[in-house]
């Protein structure tokens, strides 16, 4: 799939080459030869750079491991002939290590400034797919800057609900406040629920991950984020909490709060959320950190109640049933004989009739949708996935949309 | 008048009786045993001085020891209260009463008292007092007379079914039923289906220790009665030819059901079976009989003098029945609740 996926996109250059055509919906962002990114993480990278191009009128475009002598040559054919955005980037890099980085529309002066080292957010970073993530995302911080405000609200570290949406009443803010408060003081890692009608042309992880390294949380701990304008929402893990909160755990967690989001009862999910939280932890620190292949969590701690001594009545009462009608059974031995069976011809039973006849047929169809799994996406490996904050802190976590 | 047989020994004028291990009759005192089907030496008395006594018993002198043996006037084979010594009423075992075949007692009295202290192990709701002072009261081996018939049943036999076929369509779970009618016929024959044709026997208790095997029955030979009691037949033969009927038609029903398993579900819509009877015989089959006597009360006890089979039914300790049950719940409820807080605790 890579492989093909990598040939199509070869195509699809020498397509814009010759023709000049204007790339369709189908078109790829990015090039790479099968080696340096899983189909995973392919997809995932060329649907957000879709995603960008769709939303910020940015084209960016990257080629990684072409062949080419002159990578820059390349980069500008390729400026010349492809996409229709009015901001393109485009960074080709060669299979020797080389690269071309070419700029057009507004961004270009940008782009070329000194002060700016795009080229070095793809270098450093220690994966592709990591370098991909950082260059792109430095191309929209750029190309944004000049139009947005990128900041996060300033809080103090104490609050550990905002509620910027205005979801929850003044008490279900200062329940959840004193909850969260809890876990933070306890567990020695901040637990944050902030919501947002919108991230302000920020990106939803970038807000995410700003919004606790701004507001001097501790080192250790994560924050879900809200944001109500595209129902979407971000879990940014840090320190400890990247370890204890897997790509996998925070789709667990989210999947428990899924319907209580969905439906807009808030204050349900930020309270399971809390719950699970703190569970997560617990279970980290006991040394169970539940990932792809750990036993599913279990948490859903109930009262033990008359509702569990009734069911043990009831099995009790149906044991005795049983033990009953086999005891008394024991004790009973006669009955009259209504069948002959025991003086049975052997082999006498002849069938010389036999018809089904099929009179009527009936078809009922029931609507039964199958169940919804995890939410947004999960990578088939374990472990969590880490990125760089523009404060040069390192987060782990994901999102998805409810 | 009647004549009665008695069973002496040729070599030595002992009394004769049945041997179940040797199936002979054998002499207690010289050891001498003699085949049944075959033996004749002249057993045969008349007894000049019958009576009525009351109008329901006859009343008979034992030859060997002169005692009264008083017996109704079903009664074929029967022995001396006194002396033991067995008889055989051959008015009662000849012409119209003759039966056609015999199984003989394959287990002895020792047997049947062994398999009423198993038929008492592993009994829970049994008195604790039963096992101590039950009394057998009496035990004794009878020939009870049996009506055997063959019957062929013919049968038509009509049903609904339905089966049903699911599968998913899309987000939809689609089912299919589809319903038949159906039709069956043929025949199925049964073979001495036995009826219990005498009046004074519990029918429950008799059918209780069924199955009994035609195959092992032999020519009837009064000589095989000695020792034990046997009475002729008292019930109609007509009447019992309905009994055995109606078990043919159940056992034919059961078996043309089991040709409709395919089905999901099948309810009879019709049916019409007719039994053609063929031969019908009196037969004696062997069964010991045991009375138990327990604070007042009696229990009847069988086993299949064939067989072994061993049935009867045996009283319950109420109080103890309560508290087992009370037990039981009590038990199970604080188990269930305590690994329940437990699980939960994690």
């Amino acid at each position: 799939m890579k492989k093909l996926l990598s040939i199509l996109f070869t195509l699809l250059l020498l397509l814009l080459g010759f023709t000049g055509i204007r790339a369709d919906e189908q078109h790829l962002f990015l090039g790479e030869s099968g080696y340096y990114l899983t189909e995973e993480e392919y997809r995932e990278l060329n649907d957000d750079l879709r995603y960008i191009e769709d939303n910020y009128d940015i084209g960016i475009y990257l080629g990684i491991g072409i062949e080419t002598n002159d990578a820059q040559s390349y980069a500008e054919s390729l400026l010349d002939r492809t996409g229709y955005a009015p901001e393109k980037v485009v960074l080709i890099v060669d299979d020797k290590g080389s690269y071309g980085l070419v700029a057009e529309g507004s961004c270009a002066s940008l782009i070329y400034a000194d002060e700016i080292d795009l080229w070095s957010e793809y270098a450093l970073a220690t994966t592709y797919y990591d370098g991909i993530r950082d260059f792109y995302q430095a191309c929209v911080r750029i190309i944004n800057g000049q139009v947005y405000q990128t900041s996060v609200p300033q809080v103090s570290n104490d609050v550990k609900i905002y509620d910027a949406a205005g979801l929850l009443t003044d008490t279900e803010r200062n329940d959840l406040q004193i909850r969260l408060k809890q876990i933070s003081e306890e567990q020695d890692m901040d637990v944050v629920v902030v919501t947002a009608d919108a991230t302000d042309g920020m990106w939803i992880s970038d807000y995410a991950d700003d919004f606790y390294d701004y507001n001097g949380y501790k080192d250790n701990g994560l924050l879900l984020l809200i944001v109500m304008d595209d129902s979407s929402w971000h879990v940014s893990t840090k320190g400890k909490g990247i370890d204890y909160f897997t790509d996998y755990g925070i789709d667990c967690i989210v999947d428990e709060m899924s319907n209580d989001l969905s439906h807009g009862r808030f204050y349900d999910a930020f309270s399971t959320f809390a719950d699970q939280t703190e569970y997560y932890i617990i279970e980290a620190k006991n040394g169970h950190i539940i990932d792809i292949n750990t036993d599913p969590p279990a948490p859903k701690k109930k009262q033990f109640g008359a509702l569990n001594i009734g069911i043990s009545s009831f099995v009790a009462a149906l044991s005795s049933l049983f033990s009953s009608l086999f005891l008394r059974g024991q004790m009973k031995s006669t009955k009259r004989q209504h069948y002959a069976n025991s003086y049975l011809v052997d082999n006498s039973f002849r069938l010389n009739g036999y018809s089904d006849y099929l009179v009527d047929r009936k078809i009922s169809r029931h609507y039964n949708p199958p169940q919804r799994s995890s939410s947004g996406s999960s990578s088939s490996g374990g472990g969590s996935v880490t990125h760089t904050s523009s404060s040069g802190s390192s987060h782990g976590g994901h999102g998805g949309h409810f | 008048m009647s004549e009665l047989k008695t069973f002496k020994c040729p070599n030595c004028d002992g009394r004769l009786e049945f041997d179940t291990s040797s199936q002979q009759l054998k002499c207690p005192y010289c050891d001498g045993k003699f085949d049944p089907a075959v033996f004749d030496e002249g057993q045969d008395y008349v007894v000049n001085n019958e009576k009525w006594d009351d109008g329901r018993y006859l009343v008979y002198t034992c030859k060997s020891c002169g005692g009264t043996i008083m017996a109704d006037e079903d009664t074929a084979a029967d022995s001396c209260p006194y002396c033991g010594n067995p008889i055989v009423v051959k008015g009662n075992v000849s012409g119209d009463f003759k039966p056609k075949k015999i199984i003989p007692f394959k287990h002895d009295k020792e047997k049947a008292k062994e398999e009423f202290r198993k038929h008492l192990q592993g009994k829970i709701l049994l008195p604790k007092a039963f096992r101590s002072e039950a009394v057998l009261d009496e035990i004794k081996g009878i020939y009870v007379p049996f009506w055997v018939f063959d019957g062929t049943a013919n049968a038509q036999m009509w049903y609904n079914a339905t089966r049903r076929h699911s599968w998913r369509e899309g987000d939809y779970d689609v089912t299919e039923t589809e319903f038949y009618k159906l039709y069956r016929s043929g025949r199925v024959s049964f073979e001495s289906v036995p009826v219990n044709a005498s009046a004074k026997m519990d029918t429950r208790l008799v059918e209780s220790v069924e199955p009994f095997h035609y195959r092992e029955a032999k020519d009837f030979n009064d000589n095989y009665f000695a020792g034990f009691y046997a009475d002729r037949y008292s019930k109609d033969v007509d009447d019992s030819r309905k009994m055995a009927n109606s078990r043919i038609i159940n056992s034919t029903e059961s078996m043309f059901a089991s040709t409709t398993t395919s089905f999901d579900t099948c309810t009879p819509a019709g049916s019409d079976i007719r039994v053609y009877n063929g031969r019908q015989e009196y037969v004696m089959y062997p069964m010991w009989l045991l009375n138990v006597k327990y604070k007042d009360k009696n229990y009847a006890f069988a086993m299949n003098g064939e067989t072994g089979k061993f049935i009867g039914d045996l009283p319950i300790d109420e109080m103890k029945y309560r508290f087992i049950m009370l037990g039981i719940f009590v038990i199970v409820t604080l188990l269930l609740s305590v690994i329940q807080f437990f699980a939960m605790r994690g």
